[in-house]
């Protein structure tokens, strides 16, 4: 197979620079960019990632005067080649996210999942964000993301929302916080990581391993 | 089920040649007496390989010469690293926090400059969210059961006390607390676990304790009062334990840490 060419979508939603260095650690080459490629560029790309901390409401603002909302879903979604969203990334996917949502309204997301973001549910003494190292549990251990994996292992997660997918076949993997979370979401080659691959040690880096696996159509 | 992190602690100092400065590895006896102790890129590999939850980097000597010398080291690290990083030491202003962020730091420690300009931790839990904030006290006993917050790395009283200016940072913003006892820090004496408890009652965020680690005990004795995290420096850097021996200490006292797969 071709080694894979990773487009970094780099909307200002906080720091790309480990999500671009732990890919450079891969195969793979890895560009970054401000703005969204023409679609002649785009077509040298097989892989996209969305990373970005913050809040949803911030982030896509960012993505449209960026211009990259109308890249993501018009340019890259159509043509089915494999997205990973990282963090606020993967929240950003959803239909609708209710951080920093003015008087309490959603805020539309791209829409690429169906599903809404919402503040994670925790009691009594246990406090948010919910930050540190904690086991991921697959529904679905033959999915390509999976591979290799063990069936429990920890990856790396700092947030205060998490992403709830109205279909729950779009949930690939959960965690546990006060309450389980979903903690991967997937639909077609459309991927999304709660946690942080790029801060996760040897399991982050094959989960990333298996994202550029994907076959780019 | 969340685990408790293990945090070992790189503390930057410039060593001076004739080919000018550079930053090293040091270890700190109560924010005193630095010794150098090897290089912090090779340290943090170490550590990595060691299954470190995570690092803590800072910057001891908070001058503008070695700032650029920080810059410089966190982009090695975060190059080389998919380790979590707190980053921090001589931070002043927003574009610092920028500076660091850029080149990899996951979360800004803030510690003197929130003092003086609290309104700091709202612009940078603003900008960059609660989760990229963490608000470090350094502790003296006020000697009538309380804490006192020092500034400047220890040497002036930052006329607060501990728990009230914590959960005033947190009310602005700060998505964690990092505390070190002044007076433990390099002493092997044990954490200050009645300031554990006490944070971890007052704040509704994640604490990490740091100051004070001599012995695996002191890592659960900590776990046990609350924390989330135990932060420990001069324990790891001196290599009578490493991370996986103590984790191991740890997991077999019944607390949930992150196993070797």
């Amino acid at each position: 197979m071709r080694r894979p060419s990773v487009l970094v979508v780099d909307a200002g939603l906080g720091n790309i620079g480990s999500v671009v260095a732990a890919l450079q650690r891969l195969n793979c080459s890895v560009h970054s960019s401000p703005t969204p490629p023409s679609p002649g560029a785009t077509d040298g790309f097989s892989h996209a990632v969305l990373p970005g901390v913050g809040a949803f409401a911030a982030g896509m603002e960012a993505l449209k005067s960026s211009a990259w909302e109308a890249w993501i879903k018009e340019m890259w979604w159509q043509t089915d080649r494999p997205l990973l969203g990282i963090c606020l990334g993967m929240q950003l996917l959803a239909s609708e996210g209710m951080e920093g949502a003015p008087d309490g309204d959603a805020v539309p997301g791209l829409d690429l999942i169906p599903g809404r973001v919402e503040r994670l549910s925790v009691a009594g003494n246990m406090v948010l964000p919910h930050v540190g190292w904690n086991t991921l549990h697959w529904h679905s251990p033959a999915n390509p993301l999976a591979q290799g994996l063990p069936e429990v292992g920890d990856m790396y997660f700092i947030h205060s929302y998490a992403f709830r997918p109205r279909d729950s076949a779009h949930s690939l993997a959960d965690s546990d916080y006060g309450g389980s979370f979903t903690a991967v979401v997937g639909r077609g080659a459309c991927y999304g990581v709660q946690f942080h691959p790029e801060k996760s040690q040897r399991l982050g880096r094959r989960l990333l391993e298996n994202f550029l696996a994907l076959p780019p159509c | 089920m969340l685990k408790r992190r293990l945090i070992p602690k790189l503390q930057l100092g410039l060593s001076r040649s004739f080919r000018g400065a550079r930053p090293v590895l040091v270890v700190s006896r109560q924010f005193d007496n630095r010794r150098p102790i090897g290089d912090p890129l090779s340290q943090a590999k170490i550590y990595e390989a060691q299954m470190a939850d995570e690092l803590i980097l800072v910057d001891l000597e908070r001058t503008s010469e070695s700032w650029p010398m920080l810059l410089q080291t966190l982009e090695s690290v975060a190059g080389a690293l998919a380790t979590p990083l707190a980053v921090g030491g001589g931070v002043r202003n927003f574009e610092q926090v920028q500076e660091l962020l850029d080149r990899g730091a996951d979360k800004v420690v803030l510690n003197s400059a929130a003092v003086r300009q609290p309104s700091l931790i709202d612009r940078i839990a603003g900008a960059y969210g609660s989760q990229c904030v963490v608000l470090s006290l350094d502790t003296r006993s006020n000697g009538s059961g309380g804490w006192q917050i020092w500034t400047d790395a220890g040497r002036l009283d930052g006329k607060r006390e501990a728990v009230t200016w914590a959960q005033e940072a947190v009310d602005r913003g700060a998505g964690e607390v990092l505390a070190t006892a002044i007076d433990r820090d390099g002493t092997g004496i044990g954490l200050d676990i009645a300031l554990t408890r006490k944070l971890t009652q007052e704040l509704g965020v994640p604490l990490t304790i740091s100051g004070g680690c001599g012995l695996a005990e002191h890592f659960i004795e900590g776990y046990r009062a609350g924390a989330a995290a135990v932060a420990a420096g001069t324990f790891f850097a001196q290599r009578d334990q490493n991370p996986i021996q103590c984790r191991s200490h740890i997991h077999n006292a019944g607390i949930s840490i992150r196993n070797c797969h």
